[in-house]
Parts: structure tokens; C-alpha cells; sequence
């Protein structure tokens, strides 16, 4: 009875949807779709990466390494660096190799290959003194100076911190990334520092604003400006809180609230490591302060 | 049937076929086609913004009046993306209010300055907050992992002398960008953050604007 099978009726509505779902996704996400050649050109880069060897010419590197980049979109590319150096002629060419933050176009988002004369003298950041620009800083010393000069109470009881992320400090950092951060802290204080007394989000903003965590600018310079203030220290010393440790990316800010002294800990000393290794790393960092 | 009631259903508070809008992309292509045409039309509000508190900025021994306009009260933003409006002038109305109060000794709701409705004789001041504009962008890996909504408002301010005569201008923007989850697929949070650091920059910049840093010196000199 029906002009067309209900069967493949259905079959060609189902069709029509599919093939207009996916153009709409390609319309809504084109820059989504760049960032998949991206992530397919960093992938190519990785394969081809093994056949460049130190001491290849430059149209060689070029050749095997210049192909893999083609489908990156031109502004998440980095311009080649040319100068003279002792005599010699040095030129830099950038290949995207991580995806971090495509849009800022951070240096560790790219590794350099460094050509003297036109022979691929180094590959890495290392002969270039580390990238310049980061997305998240990651500090090369295990424990800052001013961190470990800190005579810090050890006595049992007397140390009552709070560890917070906070993205108004680290803006580009992601929430998730914070809170594993903060965990990570949180652990290395458990296991290495049994004495220190954890306190939570929510009763340090109260201990020592009287407000909720939303209502408090929380960034290392404000809290540095807010210690300053003789009511806030009150605050904190009536409440018993003795410190407060900010944890950015993959560094820790760490407060003395009586004082408003401060110093930092960070991560790790190697610039490239696995995240879940910096996140302990700066977990044993900052408890071998309060241990 | 039901499609076509919902499809009619405009200017509707939003639903659950509206946020399937932003799932990741690839695998909700068909969902996403048949919720943006559900949803189009669709109307929503944002959580009320939070005022940063601390650090409090210097308080103002005056008492200001505040003009807010039809247009500002009723400032919606309609996202392209889904075609939903979102409704930011009511909560920022609110939220400007409170951070008029950390800033001054008394705030007062007035008409619009230089009408010939009588303002109040002992005030300061009046300031008039517009929005300006507002926008949503979806960031998807590896712009952003995870995906994530960021969202930006920017505020003016408009100061004037109780006559309405205009004695400053300026703008704030503030930046929101909250990542998408299963539980959190608008853009609803970002926009509170948006909000959030809008105020923030303009308690804390307020002093810092250069035809403030003269109207406040004035007033000074006025009282000694």
C-alpha cells in the first residue's frame, strides 16, 4: 500500500541525518577538525623523527621532517630562527611535536632543530637553554632556595595546612589537572609528614576570610597582599592554620600565614617527564619541607 | 509528534535535548542535528555570579547612584551555536549592584541622570553599567583538554555627575572557561566565571581609572 518500502523509508531518513549530522559537525568544528590534522601531523612526526640523524644536511632533515608538518594550520606554526654565531651561520627550525595550548604557540609545544652551516648540529631544547615561553612552568630546580632556608615547625600538632588549586591563578591550567595536582600534595604530606593537620577547602576560606572559596581572589600575588593585613592574620592565627600551599601546574606556592613569608616548590628537574611522575614529584617535594 | 510540540515550544527554559548540543563532536553528530533544531528558540538563565570579597577594595565615603537601563536589565546573548538566548543582564544587574556596595558607603537606585526626574541631592555620582558584549566558544582537544566552554562578558561603565554630564568611561571584560562534563554540558558555569572576573577587575581597577582617580579627588576637595 505504501509508494515506498517503510523499511528503506526509514533507512533513508536515518541516512539523510547521518550525512547532515556530519557536515554539521565538519561546519561547527572546523577548527576542531584543524586540530585533528594537528594531532594526525604530530603522530607523523613521531614516525619520521627516528630517520633524522646528527650530522644530516639540512635539505635532507627537510625533506624527511618538513612533510609531516603540512597539515598544521599555518598560526600554530613557529617561524624558523637565522643568525651568525662565532663565525658560523645558525638557523632553528621549530617542529610542532606536543599538543599543548596550539593558540598561545608556547616554545614547549614545539622541539627545535638547530642547524650549523646546514648540518643538524642538536635536536632539543637543551643546547638552546630550555624553551622560553611555557604554557604551565615547569621549574627545573627540585626545591627552591627559599623554600628549603624556611625554619618550619616540626613539632607534632602545631602545622595546619590547607593544599588548594585555584584557577584564578592558573587560568589555562586544567581544573582536573589542579586537583590530581593537589592530591598528589595531599599524599606526599599523608605519607611523609604524618603530623601536619590537613585542613579543608571550605574551612580555610571560612577560618580565614569568613567567606566561601568563590568570594576570595585567589592568586600568589593576592594572597601575598592579603597577608599583609593584620585582621586576616588574626584570623588565621585564631583558627589554627598555620600555612598555605597553592599548587599552579606543576609548582607549589607555599605560605606562612602568620608571617606572610613564602617560597615555591616544584616539580621535578627534568623538563620532560610523565605528568602523573611530576604530580608525585612535587607531592615529595612539598612534604620533605614540612617532614 | 512529540518532535514537532517541542519544535513549536520557543522561548521555552531549556532542557535536557538542549545540552546534548555541546557533547563531543563526532559521535553525537546526529543527536546534535536533531537537538539544535528542538532546541532553537530556547531561552536560559545563568547561575548568579559570585562577588570576590577578598581583597576588598578602598572603600569610598560617598553615596553613589546606580542607572540601570531597560536594555542592560534585559540583556539576553544569543549563542549562534544553538540559537539559545541566555540571560545575563538580570544576574549582572544584581552582581554590579553588590560590587557598587564594596566600593561605596551608600548605593541608590536613580533614573537616568540629566532626566527630569529629581535625583537625590547629596549624591556623588551616578554610574550606569551596559553590557557591551558577550560571546561562547567551544574549545575541543587540544586547544583545550578537556573541552571546555569559554565564554567572555565585557561591562562599561559609564560615571556621570548627578546633572548627567559624563565624567568617565571604560570598560572591564572577564573570561570564563569551564570544561564540558556529563554533568555540565552548557556553557551556563563559564559565564558565571565570566561575570565573576568582570567584577572583580572593575572593584579592583576602580581606582586605577584616570577620570575616577580626578572625579574622587574633586570630591574630596568638595567635602574638606
Amino acid at each position: 500500500m505504501y509508494p515506498i518500502d517503510p523499511g528503506v523509508a526509514l533507512k533513508l531518513v536515518y541516512g539523510f541525518f547521518l550525512v547532515m549530522g556530519f557536515l554539521m559537525d565538519k561546519m561547527i568544528f572546523y577548527e576542531g577538525w584543524e586540530l585533528d590534522e594537528s594531532h594526525t601531523a604530530i603522530a607523523h612526526f613521531q614516525r619520521e623523527a627516528g630517520k633524522v640523524q646528527i650530522g644530516d644536511s639540512k635539505d635532507t632533515v627537510l625533506s624527511i621532517l618538513s612533510p609531516t608538518q603540512s597539515r598544521i594550520p599555518d598560526r600554530w606554526r613557529k617561524a624558523p630562527d637565522k643568525r651568525e654565531q662565532d663565525g658560523s651561520f645558525l638557523e632553528i627550525y621549530y617542529f610542532r611535536t606536543s599538543p599543548v595550548d596550539v593558540e598561545s604557540g608556547t616554545d614547549d609545544g614545539f622541539t627545535p632543530f638547530v642547524f650549523r652551516d646546514g648540518i643538524l648540529v642538536s635536536i632539543g631544547w637543551r643546547t638552546l637553554d630550555g624553551p622560553r615561553t611555557f604554557i604551565d612552568p615547569i621549574f627545573i630546580d627540585p626545591v627552591g632556595e627559599d623554600a628549603q632556608s624556611w625554619d618550619l615547625p616540626t613539632s607534632s600538632g602545631r602545622i595546619a595546612l590547607s593544599v588548594l588549586f585555584s584557577q584564578d591563578d592558573a587560568p589555562n591550567t586544567p581544573k582536573s589537572r589542579g586537583e590530581e595536582m593537589v592530591k598528589c600534595v595531599t599524599r606526599g604530606l599523608t605519607k611523609a609528614a604524618p603530623h601536619v593537620r590537613l585542613v579543608p577547602e571550605e574551612e580555610f576560606f571560612h577560618g580565614v576570610f569568613g567567606l566561601k572559596p568563590d568570594e576570595v581572589m585567589l592568586q600568589v600575588h593576592t594572597i601575598g597582599a592579603l597577608l599583609t593585613r593584620a585582621d586576616i592574620r588574626q584570623r588565621a592565627r585564631e583558627s589554627g592554620l598555620t600555612h598555605l600551599i597553592l599548587v599552579t601546574g606543576f609548582s607549589a606556592t607555599i605560605f606562612e600565614l602568620a608571617s606572610g613569608r613564602m617560597g615555591k616548590a616544584n616539580a621535578t628537574a627534568e623538563i620532560r617527564v610523565s605528568e602523573p611522575k611530576s604530580c608525585e614529584a612535587l607531592g615529595r617535594n612539598v612534604a620533605r619541607i614540612f617532614s | 509528534m512529540k518532535a514537532v510540540t517541542l519544535m513549536l515550544r520557543r522561548h521555552a527554559t531549556c532542557t535536557a535535548e538542549d545540552t546534548a548540543l555541546i557533547r563531543p563532536r563526532r559521535m553525537l553528530a546526529l543527536p546534535m542535528l536533531l537537538a539544535a533544531t528542538i532546541s532553537t528558540g530556547c531561552v536560559s538563565s545563568v547561575p548568579e555570579p559570585v562577588l570576590v570579597r577578598e581583597p576588598r577594595p578602598e572603600a569610598i565615603p560617598l553615596r553613589i547612584g546606580v542607572y540601570d537601563s531597560l536594555e542592560f536589565r534585559n540583556y539576553t546573548y544569543r549563542s549562534d551555536f544553538s540559537d539559545t538566548a541566555w540571560i545575563l543582564g538580570k544576574p549582572s544587574v544584581q552582581l554590579l549592584h553588590e560590587a557598587l556596595r564594596l566600593l561605596f558607603l551608600e548605593v541608590v537606585e536613580v533614573p537616568r541622570p540629566g532626566s527630569e526626574a529629581g535625583l537625590h541631592g547629596d549624591l556623588a555620582g551616578v554610574i550606569e553599567p551596559q553590557i557591551v558584549s558577550a560571546s561562547a566558544k567551544l574549545l575541543d582537544r587540544p586547544y583545550s583538554n578537556p573541552a571546555a566552554w569559554a565564554v567572555d562578558v565585557t561591562y562599561r561603565f559609564i560615571l556621570s555627575s548627578p546633572n548627567g554630564a559624563p565624567l568617565a568611561s571604560w570598560q572591564v571584560t572577564g573570561w570564563g572557561k569551564e570544561p564540558v562534563s556529563f554533568s555540565q554540558l552548557t556553557p551556563r558555569r563559564s559565564y558565571g566565571r565570566a561575570m565573576r572576573e568582570a567584577a572583580w577587575k572593575f572593584t579592583s581597577g576602580f581606582h586605577d581609572i584616570p577620570e575616577v582617580k580626578r572625579w574622587l579627588a574633586e570630591q574630596a576637595d568638595r567635602k574638606d
